[in-house]
């Protein structure tokens, strides 16, 4: 195992785009985050000391701006990254040569989750490190930190792994990257909201197993926390097995 | 390492690709593996690497391929001189195939210079022409020093004194007691590179011979023969039972019998040879002769002539 994780390191470092995604990814939470904190400063919070009066606190929920970027739109960068683990290698024909390398599928299947996994849970670090400064350097007052702030954080970044799970997963099924980062972004932006809004009078309770709808009730911790998160893991977990018996089985 | 091959089969929807293909390939020469295009050779290396699920199996020195460990250091292949990101430089490519087996920056070097590409080894391998691709792909196959290669087409898109480097290299590997199977379509390469065949037609088995016995087979090995009397001297040749077939007014191509014989028999008859020559029947003769009794080959027309990027993979 250790080798193919050495293989897999090697093939994620050794492409520029990686680090062009990653940067990108920084950039657009650092900016979301920006516009967050002004918009959200001068608005009205609720001063929590259980009068229920809002007023102009001044400053603002530090969970909220440092998960701002982490929606699936700006996500984007980091599902390409993960989607070039095989999306690469079925474009330029690599997948054949990676598995003379290592026949048992199975194995370079798991490598490659692992790293993908490594480098979204940095990423994410990393972006919320970004936010913190620039909301700091946006000289905007932060509200105190929760219980509920880093159970938010937690969630953000669970939603972000999932998330670009399935985008793994969905190259992996297609073997075309561009599918893998699309369908997800599609779902999320496109057909999940047109399908609950039109089907809103027959199925109702439709919106709750979409896959990217359930991610983000999870992400937003609605009061449903746990169906969503459910239903999120179960889509990624279930397209995660589709992908690897597909895989095992197919001719490389 | 001996490699088993034993019956492979595969079939794509209704291609049947391979059939029932059995070959052993052996340390310590070269073995071709020829075939028209489309003819199953590229699907029967994937098979022997298990890349394309078929059935039948193949033994590396009796076992398995997922069997044996470190994996790159049994078997080294090259199937496509495309297999690279255009992005990732060739040595970060080399360092990344080195992972399985360990390979030292030393190494990658080493192979780097040894295919010719270290003046190149840190440039995007998306600018390389097809000869350098090859080299790359090579590269990526000879890293680990596998006991075994198999190399499809190599040759294809390699200028002649690229080809002849790799026969050279091909042959002090193989001699090194290590296995070589190469790919081609074209037989004047194969002629100049294998002391063995395996030669397919249609994804089943025509030929497993040493090169010399399968050129052999031809009819077209003859003796030329010029003399001033042709007519006298055919009828000589005739009468000892061999075979003649006029070419020229003064010249026969005789069977049957090798020089000395026929010298001789001229000699008796007291008619003046001017030339006495063994004609050896080409690779493409040979193979045309054996095609074309078991298939038709008709549709593909000269298999020796078709383009070097006509290749279906
Ligand atoms: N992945 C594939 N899908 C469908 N048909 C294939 C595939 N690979 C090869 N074939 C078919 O199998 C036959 C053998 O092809 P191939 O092994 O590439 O021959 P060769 O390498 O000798 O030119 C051809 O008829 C080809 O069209
Ligand atoms: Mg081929």
């Amino acid at each position: 195992m250790s080798a193919a994780l050495v293989y897999e390191w090697r093939r994620i470092t050794s492409i520029r785009s990686t680090y062009v995604l990653a940067a990108l990814f920084l950039v657009a939470t650092g900016l979301v985050a920006y516009l967050v904190a002004q918009v959200t400063q001068g608005s009205f919070g609720d001063p929590g000391d259980g009068s229920g009066e809002m007023i102009d606190s001044g400053s603002v929920p530090l969970g909220v701006v440092m998960i701002a970027g982490t929606n699936f739109l700006s996500a984007i960068f980091v599902t390409t990254i993960a989607a070039q683990s095989f999306g690469h290698e079925y474009r330029y024909g690599l997948i054949r040569l990676t598995l003379s390398e290592y026949p048992r599928r199975w194995l370079i299947f798991t490598a490659k989750l692992i790293v993908v996994v490594l480098w979204v849970v940095a990423l994410y670090l990393l972006s919320m490190l970004v936010a913190f400064v620039v909301v700091k350097i946006a000289g905007v007052a932060i509200d105190p930190v929760t219980s509920e702030t880093w159970l938010q954080l937690l969630r953000a970044g669970l939603f972000l792994i999932g998330y670009s799970i399935l985008a793994f997963m969905l190259t992996l099924i297609t073997r075309n990257l561009v599918l893998g980062v699309v369908i997800p972004l599609l779902l999320g932006a496109v057909v999940e909201p047109l399908a609950s809004a039109g089907l809103v009078d027959r199925l109702p309770w439709l919106p709750q197993y979409l896959p990217i709808s359930a991610g983000q009730t999870f992400l937003n911790g609605g009061d449903d926390l746990g169906r969503g998160g459910v239903v999120f893991l179960a889509w990624v977990v279930g397209l995660g097995v589709i992908g690897l018996v597909q895989f095992a089985r197919r001719d490389a | 390492m001996i490699v088993d091959v034993q019956s492979l089969s595969k079939t794509y929807g209704s291609v049947q690709a391979v059939h029932e293909l059995s070959f052993r390939v052996s340390p310590g020469h070269i073995t071709g593996f020829l075939g028209p295009n489309g003819s199953g050779k590229s699907t029967t290396m994937r098979l022997m690497l298990g890349l394309d699920h078929g059935t039948g199996t193949t033994l590396y020195e009796g076992k398995k391929l997922v069997d044996h460990r470190p994996v790159t250091k049994v078997v080294g292949s090259h199937l496509d001189a495309k297999f690279f990101h255009p992005k990732r430089t060739a040595r970060a490519h080399l360092r990344m195939m080195g992972s399985e087996a360990g390979v030292s920056r030393a190494r990658v070097d080493e192979v780097l210079e040894l295919v010719g590409l270290q003046g190149v080894a840190d440039k995007r391998p998306g600018g390389f022409s097809l000869g350098m691709g090859q080299r790359l792909g090579l590269a990526t196959a000879i890293l680990a020093e596998p006991k075994v290669l198999l190399l499809d087409e190599p040759a294809n898109g390699l200028d002649p004194q690229s080809i002849q480097w790799l026969r050279d290299f091909l042959t002090h590997y193989a001699q090194r007691g290590n296995s070589v199977l190469v790919s081609s379509h074209l037989l004047s390469e194969m002629q100049l590179m294998a002391d063995h065949l395996v030669v397919i037609a249609r994804g089943r088995l025509i030929a497993d011979e040493s090169m010399s016995q399968f050129v052999s087979r031809s009819t077209k090995n003859d003796v030329l023969v010029r003399s001033s009397d042709a007519v006298r001297l055919a009828t000589e040749l005739r009468a000892q039972g061999l075979g003649v077939a006029a070419e020229t007014p003064e010249a026969l191509a005789v069977t049957g019998a090798g020089t000395d014989r026929i010298g001789d028999i001229a000699f008796a008859a007291g008619i003046a040879v001017r030339e006495l020559v063994n004609r050896q029947a080409s690779l493409e003769d040979a193979f045309l002769e054996l095609t074309s009794e078991s298939q038709d080959f008709a549709a593909g027309g000269d298999p020796g002539a078709m383009p070097a990027d006509g290749d279906a993979r």
